[in-house]
């Protein structure tokens, strides 16, 4: 177990500046997630603390240790990567035990430490199989016990789970999450995947472009997004977003108009959640023709056109209506967050 | 697969279509084959006396012993036996050094790769395009000065020189396909470059090395030119020596030992398409690569 510190790390691929001055602490045994679109730098990122890339400036410490110019297999770190990357000419058990052949672990050690991490992952019958005859999800198991098995400092994964069809995705997805419960080694997991994020981490890294958004618990990332891209990459559906005007504190906007905003007259996005908002038969915020409408089960799911984008709204599991009917939605002031209009950064309410 | 029980006739005869005309080309090309083997077991006067493609009525294997212990050779008389030796002595060399340059080269140029290393790769790739006879006199000359020139170590480093511009383009053509995600799985262990290479990268290589080795082995086995420029008479290579047999002036021209002769100087090329090709097949098979 160790920290970590990221401290002002640039990277450039020749002009390309992929990463524009990151820094993060991290604690020992926390489970970190990075996440965002592609291209925003995660993975680069997770490349520079496993030191597969170097930095272009900035420091990257395990521990007290600047590990710049340290190389990979003396960082004391595991990784778990989106193709497993297994050897493919080596069987389940010798994928386990390359890592500490290399590091001239003795021969009875690495038994048993094969023996303890096969037993913790269920993949004790799969141990004389080769690669090529696991599923998916086995494989992924294997690459989870190669990096078990190495006990290291830091474990890095990259997109694990992106591979896995959907009902296995949630499945190991739960399996990671009691690992690091069981192990408190500390964890850097990258992901596009909105919700591993809100799931697995103990806090979040939300980058776009190169650049940090915002970091915080899962809880502060979706209750108190730092921006709107934040606010409409976290959550499914994503925070509806609504342009419009403040005047004398009311909100006016095509089809809605809140009132009671203490908040500086001006252009301004108002955003709010689709679960808190109601379909109400008075104090309508929102009037407008149904656009869409989904049966999740659980509830309803209405879409309606409102100051210039479409904001969906979680209604009860009853509800019933047709496209086009009129709708009323109450939005309460307590659940609306206020954005600048051109930056997008949240404005302090 | 299990052949479908019930095929419809169009289908049918597509197929004896096609076998038809595989037919006609497997004659096509054993017919040459068939009438040296046949000439190569036939007496001189069954030769001048029947045709082209008549069954010898008395086979004997004499022009093969002939052909490889004591027909005249230039001012010889041993046979091609001597010159078969050398050309194994350069080929077996050649292609084992050429075969395992290329294949550390290709692993740098694809897994490896430092600066300027693509464009390294594309004036390694021009050498793929430089005919023989260019480097005929600097080659000579470069033989010459390391004191290599007219023996069989001399035209060992000839054939990897100019091998090496195929080899790694195999390789690197091979290993750009592996994900690099295993190497990096593999540093992440603890691994180094030639760990990597020798415990992760080759095991999977098997296939691309057959392909090397029978390009190579034929290349270098078939080569008359450089044989013949670069060296003389002790350390020629069979297929000068051939040649040498064919145009030794004597009384009568003994085709049976010549064919004999030319069927002993293909075999080798033969024999590693058999054994190899077929090893070939099955790594193509395996689908090992599949991570």
């Amino acid at each position: 177990m160790a920290s970590l510190k990221i401290q002002n790390v640039c990277k450039s691929f020749g002009a390309v500046d992929v990463l524009k001055g990151i820094d993060l602490e991290i604690e020992s045994g926390e489970f970190l997630v990075l996440v965002g679109p592609s291209g925003c730098g995660k993975s680069t990122l997770l490349n520079l603390i496993a030191g597969l890339e170097t930095v272009t400036s900035g420091d990257v410490l395990i521990g007290d240790r600047v590990v710049n110019a340290v190389s990979p297999k003396d960082r004391d770190i595991a990784m778990v990567f989106q193709s497993y990357a297994l050897y493919p000419n080596m069987n389940v058990r010798k994928n386990l035990s390359f890592g500490l052949e290399t590091r001239k672990v003795a021969k009875p050690e690495i038994d048993a430490t094969i023996e303890r991490v096969a037993q913790m992952l269920q993949i004790t019958d799969l141990l004389d199989r080769k690669p090529a005859q696991l599923s998916g999800g086995q494989r992924q198991r294997v690459a989870m016990g190669r990096a078990l098995a190495r006990n290291p400092k830091i474990f890095l994964f990259d997109e694990p789970l992106s591979n896995l069809d959907a009902k296995l995705r949630v499945e190991m997805r739960t399996e990671i999450k009691r690992l690091h419960q069981r192990i408190h080694t500390t964890i850097v997991y990258v992901t596009h995947d909105q919700i591993e994020a809100m799931t697995l981490a103990d806090r979040v890294v939300v980058m776009k472009q190169g650049i940090v958004q915002q970091v915080g618990t899962p809880t502060e990332i979706y209750d108190t997004p730092a921006n709107t891209f934040v606010a409409s990459f976290i959550g499914s559906p994503a925070m509806n977003l609504m342009q419009g005007e403040i005047e004398g504190g009311t909100f006016r906007g095509t089809n809605v108009e809140i009132a009671g905003l203490s908040a500086a007259d001006g252009p301004v996005t108002l955003g709010f959640r689709a679960e808190d908002a109601a379909v109400a038969d008075t104090s309508a915020d929102i009037k407008a023709p149904i656009y869409t409408i989904e049966l999740l089960g659980d509830a309803t799911m209405l879409t309606v056109r409102a100051g210039g984008e479409m904001v969906s709204v979680k209604a009860a599991k009853d509800f019933r209506a047709e496209i086009g009917d009129a709708v009323s939605i109450s939005v309460p002031v307590g659940v609306c967050h206020l954005f600048d209009h051109e930056s997008g950064e949240r404005l302090a309410s | 697969m299990p052949e479908a029980i019930h095929k419809p006739p169009s289908e049918r005869a597509q197929r004896v279509f096609i076998y038809s005309v595989l037919l006609l080309f497997v004659v096509y090309f054993l017919a040459p084959f068939f009438v040296m083997f046949i000439t190569s077991i036939k007496t001189m006067d069954e030769i001048r006396n029947g045709t082209l493609i008549a069954l010898p009525r008395q086979p004997t294997l004499e022009p093969w012993l002939k052909a490889w212990g004591y027909a005249t050779i230039g001012v010889t008389n041993e046979g091609i036996r001597g010159f078969f030796w050398n050309s194994i002595r350069m080929v077996i060399p050649a292609v084992l050094i050429s075969t395992i340059i290329g294949a550390v080269n290709g692993y740098v140029l694809s897994k490896w790769r430092f600066r300027g290393s693509d464009t390294f790769f594309a004036m390694l790739l021009l050498g793929c395009f430089i005919p023989f006879q260019v480097i005929l006199l600097p080659m000579a000359r470069t033989l010459g000065l390391l004191g290599l020139s007219e023996s069989v170590w001399g035209l060992v480093l000839v054939h990897v020189v100019y091998g090496l511009a195929f080899t790694t383009l195999f390789f690197r053509n091979y290993y750009v396909a592996v994900p690099s995600e295993l190497v990096n799985a593999a540093r992440i262990d603890g691994a180094g470059f030639f760990r990597i290479f020798w415990r992760i990268m080759l095991p999977i290589s098997t296939p691309i090395f057959m392909v090397t080795i029978i390009w190579q082995t034929t290349q270098i086995w078939n080569d008359f030119l450089f044989g013949v420029c670069f060296s003389t008479g002790e350390t020629q290579p069979i297929t000068v020596a051939l040649n040498n047999l064919v145009n030794t002036s004597s009384a009568v021209k003994e085709y049976n030992v010549d064919m004999a002769a030319a069927i002993i100087a293909a075999l080798p090329t033969l024999f590693v398409y058999f054994v190899a090709g077929k090893y070939f097949v099955r790594g193509l098979t395996a689908g090992a690569v599949k991570g």
